[in-house]
């Protein structure tokens, strides 16, 4: 039932060229955020930052196996530094997240993607609904919900897999199994023999990818998603991947990462491997990666720029909390203005 | 006009509303094809079938956490968990996701859910049952917390619950499913946040809500009997938001306020009712504003939970207290 | 050319207040690129490596290796290239502000009069309906004033009370250290009173005899050498209470505080070595130390180390009285004027002078055993003035 996807690379010998390019394009483009945002925290513009370092591939090849014109994302934390093919939008949304403001979670319109979620699980039942409704509605497209490995072990995660199950939804759970649940090991979340395997439990297929084959990952995918879209059900797609970086800007992985493990993943570093396979395919070389990089750094500061700019009005901050606003709320809401404009 | 109980009642409210917006959904445990353990949502299944009405497995977290995510693709979902003690189980999806979606999306998504749940005791059901759980409820900003007490207000309140935009609870007092009254015709909306005054203030005021609305009215009957007094009866109907204006209305015209609810007395909304009418009426109390509320405990077995709950007698103690002030 | 850069340690996160700089990596003069580690720091959590917002030349290091800096201290100065984007957030943080003071709410017509607790008590104490008081106070609200204004009480003063007319004298000098000392006093010392009255013939009997010999004897003297040997029966009584130590310092000898009143106010000189002077020496020293406090010619000498205080006003008259024990004395005598009063002699009562005396302890060091001896001691002396 579990089994390891080789790349389709070596499989059909070449990639599509359009296909190499974007996907080089999102690895490089996740790779420099995880590396600016961490450092604008350092540097006192962000509050807190959770790295995808070393993951990319698992995030970015998922997007890229989507119908991004129908398909719905439903993150966490962890991905949204791998978000870049939602578009300039999204992502700027996402720097704003991680910088601590509340825009951070106002999705742009038109862009199929929930909010982030920092209780763990929670976003399961709500990709679980949102598959529904689509089903009910009978609407194209898919949800991709995308999860850790720590995760897996909260009740949301089996009740919305239950509920999925028994539906048929039109749902793909990508667990990114990135080793470590802060200092948990993954090997410490579960005596199941993998994430995938949870699946039986609750009758859905789950399938382990090398998480750092961005090709595997991108077939994957696509296989998920059309088996989703046929309404034969959702899958559980384990991506095995390794953090290489820290849990976030607030942790010390040196305290509980053996160095050695580090290094022997870092050997197998996603981006690395892409541009190796390329190249040894004749698909890339040093003036192709130059162009991606200057790209990537133009891209990135653009957007980077503009969310450290977006303004700040905490007398918003009592705004948007039901369509009426009661009198007493309105009351508050007066208080909080007056007492801003003062400052 | 039509003599309903209001069970049938809230019934009928989720046939109209399911046939007048095709976007309605219902679903929970056992609410298909056994028509709900109350049978509440008896014959919907029948009607809309299974594209609109759903048995969905035993949980609730997973209940509230999708009725988010339905929400999301455009329908209005109206979720059951089958006691309001058992929301406990959905109370991170409740108050930590459906209460915030709006919030936290700055209003790009927003969740027009009803979450429906019997509660309420007097009906000697085990552990959990009964429990009144509005409290945490009310102090969560962005639940809308609706208890009717009647037929007429059930239909008029469910309809404007299914037709909000944002989150509501909607606790149905079990002990009043049998309750036969009169309810009007055709459509009828109860505003959301608007307290009823059953009976007009006097010599003094009882402000309660739910099951505890007859056993209130009773203890006014009792007490103009017995010396002559009138006391007024409000309904509040909607727990949050608070109808502050109703608050301030009966206790400028008595002073005389008493606080009845059947949730135990700590931190119950009844303190916050008590807060409110402090803060805006002290001028007018001419007594100390009194609960009467269940002991601080858990709803206990079926065998005594009778004197846990405000009956008849402790609420015309409480009147008379004020009164007698 | 272009502002200078401050690169202030930033708020890394979960209430971090201080780091210390463990190394730098780069020096003043130095050249670095955007996001170059600049600094090594260790927080509580971690050694976390420190990346220069900006491209530029360095200016100034704003701390050392092994310094502790707070969050927001200079780490380090740059000026930026002539390219470098340096884009500073505004960071508003609004001022607490007090609560909108509610506003006065005027309720409808047939509504409840409005009024606050206290106000109903009275009104239900005077009898007056509320319903049928105009009431003056915010939105119509019924005052205490209105109340009594009602029930035809005289209301208190409407107008704020006038200022009291009279010669305003400050408390200067003796007059003020009098009244702080009593205050002190009365504020650190639990006083127990004990009061007694002799028969006053014999003492007095004995002191005419005496001041035929020596003219300038006062009554005083007696008092003294009464309670010096009482003391000596009751030494608790002649001692020191340091209340914070919670200790008690019996002394071997006794310096006499005689209370003597002055046209500057009450001052109380010591009579050093009362234990070891007879009644005359003790009417002579009392004498003198009188007069000079009279004169004003006290040194510290004079007013400093009492044991024990007597205070003599039954020279003014007066009868009991229940003087301010003197921390960190714990007794003093006091002694009225001997007036005819109705006295027991033998099985009948006769007119003839009483003695008042009237002793104060501090009760936390001496009890009603010792102070009731004590002062059964002193009478039963001044009864039998032979034996002084």
């Amino acid at each position: 039932m579990t089994d390891v996807q080789a790349s389709a690379l070596e499989t059909a010998g070449g990639c599509d060229p359009a296909l190499a390019e974007q996907l080089m394009s999102d690895l490089c483009f996740s790779r420099r955020a995880s590396e600016r945002c961490w450092n604008l925290q350092r540097q006192g513009r962000m509050t807190l930052v959770a790295p995808l370092t070393g993951q990319e591939a698992a995030v970015c090849g998922v997007l890229r196996g989507l119908d991004l014109a129908t398909d719905w994302v439903v993150p966490y934390y962890r991905e949204l530094l791998g978000l870049g093919a939602l578009g300039d939008d999204l992502f700027e949304t996402v720097v704003a997240f991680w910088r601590g403001h509340p825009d951070g979670s106002r999705i742009p319109d038109g862009v199929r993607c929930l909010p982030p979620q920092i209780a763990l699980g929670a976003q399961l039942p709500h990709a679980a609904g949102l598959a529904w409704g689509l089903q009910l509605r009978e609407e194209p497209g898919i949800v991709v919900a995308f999860t850790g490995d720590g995760a897996t072990s909260q009740g949301d995660f089996y009740e919305a897999l239950n509920l999925a199950g028994t539906r048929r939804l039109p749902l793909v759970v990508v667990v990114i199994n990135n080793g470590w649940a802060i200092s948990t090991p993954s090997a410490h979340q579960t005596a199941a023999e993998s994430f995938a395997a949870k699946g039986t439990a609750v009758g859905i297929p789950g399938v382990i990818v090398d998480g750092n084959d961005v090709l595997a990952v991108v077939d994957a995918a696509r296989a998920a998603r059309a088996r989703a879209a046929s309404g034969a059900g959702p899958t559980i797609l384990e991506l095995r991947t390794y953090r290489m970086g820290a849990h976030t800007t607030s942790d010390d992985p040196t305290r509980y990462v053996p160095p050695e493990e580090l290094a022997a993943w870092a050997e197998r570093d996603p981006i690395t491997r892409f541009r190796a396979q390329l190249a040894a395919a004749g698909q890339w070389d040093e003036a192709r990666q130059q162009a991606v990089d200057a790209a990537v750094e133009a891209r990135l500061e653009r957007i980077v720029d503009a969310a450290l700019a977006r303004p700040l009005d905490p007398s918003a901050t009592l705004d948007h909390l039901q369509a009426t606003r009661s009198t007493r709320l309105s009351s508050q809401r007066d208080e909080l203005r007056e007492r801003v404009s003062r400052a | 006009m039509t003599s309903s109980s209001m069970l049938a009642a809230i019934r009928d409210t989720l046939f109209d509303e399911m046939d007048r917006d095709e976007r309605v959904v219902l679903f929970g445990e056992d609410v298909g094809q056994n028509g709900g353990v109350f049978r509440v949502t008896d014959g919907l299944l029948d009607k809309f079938g299974d594209g609109r009405v759903f048995d969905v497995p035993l949980a609730e977290s997973a209940i509230a956490g999708a009725a988010v995510g339905l929400s999301i693709a455009g329908l209005v979902p109206i979720a059951e968990i089958q006691f309001g003690g058992f929301t406990m189980q959905a109370y991170h999806q409740i108050v930590g996701q459906l209460a915030r979606m709006r919030y936290r999306s700055r209003g790009r998504f927003h969740c027009p859910v009803t979450i429906r749940a019997p509660y309420g005791g007097g009906v000697r059901t085990p552990e959990l049952h009964a429990d009144s759980v509005e409290a945490p409820y009310v102090h969560t900003p962005g639940l809308k917390v609706v208890v009717p007490s009647n037929a007429a207000d059930a239909k008029g309140l469910l309809a404007s619950a299914i037709r909000d935009p944002d989150p509501v609870l909607f606790f149905e007092p079990i002990p009043c499913y049998r309750t036969v009254s009169e309810v009007p015709d055709g459509e009828h909306l109860v505003p959301l946040g608007q307290a009823a005054l059953v009976r007009e203030p006097g010599d003094a005021v009882v402000i309660t809500w739910g099951a505890m609305v007859p056993v209130v009215l009773a203890a006014a009957d009792a007490l103009a009997e017995t010396r002559g007094a009138t006391v007024g009866v409000v309904d509040l109907r909607t727990l949050s938001p608070l109808d502050i204006d109703m608050l301030v209305r009966v206790t400028e015209a008595t002073g005389r306020v008493v606080v009845v609810h059947e949730a135990p007395l700590t931190a119950g909304v009844g303190a916050e009712v008590v807060a409110t009418i402090q803060e805006q009426a002290f001028w007018s109390l001419q007594a100390p504003v009194a609960r009467v509320a269940g002991y601080d405990v858990p709803s206990p077995a079926a065998l005594v939970e009778d004197w846990v709950r405000p009956d008849v007698a402790r609420v015309v103690a409480a009147v008379e207290g004020v009164l007698n002030a | 050319m272009p502002e200078p850069l401050e690169y202030r340690l930033p708020d890394l996160g979960e209430g971090m207040s201080e780091a210390e700089v463990l190394r730098w990596t780069v020096t003043v003069g130095d050249h670095v690129t955007r996001d170059q580690i600049v600094v090594h720091v260790q927080t509580d959590k971690a050694e976390v490596e420190l990346p220069v917002p900006a491209a530029g030349t360095i200016t100034a290091l704003g701390a050392a290796e092994g310094d502790m800096v707070p969050v927001g201290a200079l780490l380090l100065e740059l000026t930026p290239d002539a390219s470098s984007v340096t884009s500073a957030t505004a960071r508003s943080t609004p001022a607490g502000a007090p609560a909108p003071a509610p506003v006065a709410h005027t309720a409808a017509v047939g509504a409840v009069p409005q009024a606050a607790p206290p106000v109903r008590k009275l009104a239900k104490e005077l009898g007056v309906e509320l319903a049928s008081v105009t009431g003056s106070g915010p939105g119509g609200r019924v005052t205490a004033h209105d109340v009594r204004a009602a029930g035809g009480a005289p209301a208190l003063a409407a107008t704020p009370a006038p200022t009291p007319t009279g010669v305003r004298a400050p408390l200067r000098g003796i007059r003020r250290a009098m009244a702080r000392n009593m205050a002190e006093a009365w504020r650190q010392v639990p006083h127990i009173s004990l009061f007694d009255e002799i028969d006053a013939r014999p003492l007095l009997a004995a002191y005419r005899t005496e001041r035929d010999a020596n003219p300038d004897l006062t009554l005083t003297a007696y008092f003294v050498r009464a309670a010096v040997v009482a003391l000596r029966d009751v030494p608790v009584l002649n001692a020191a209470f340091d209340a914070t130590a919670e200790e008690v310092l019996l002394h071997d000898e006794c310096h006499m505080g005689i209370a003597a009143a002055t046209e500057a106010g009450l001052v109380v000189p010591v009579l050093r070595d009362a234990h070891t002077l007879d009644v005359p020496a003790l009417g002579a020293r009392v004498n003198a130390i009188t007069a000079a406090a009279r004169a004003g010619h006290l040194t510290p000498e004079l007013l400093d180390g009492a044991t024990f205080t007597i205070t003599n006003f039954g020279t003014e008259g007066g009868r009991f009285a229940t003087p301010i024990v003197r921390p960190p004395q714990v007794g003093i005598l006091g002694f009225g004027a001997a007036k005819v009063r109705p006295v027991v002699d033998g099985d009948t009562v006769v007119a003839a002078p009483a003695l008042p005396i009237s002793l104060s302890a501090d009760h936390r060091v001496v009890d009603g055993h010792d102070a009731t001896t004590f002062l059964e001691r002193v009478a039963e002396l001044l009864r039998e003035p032979g034996g002084l």
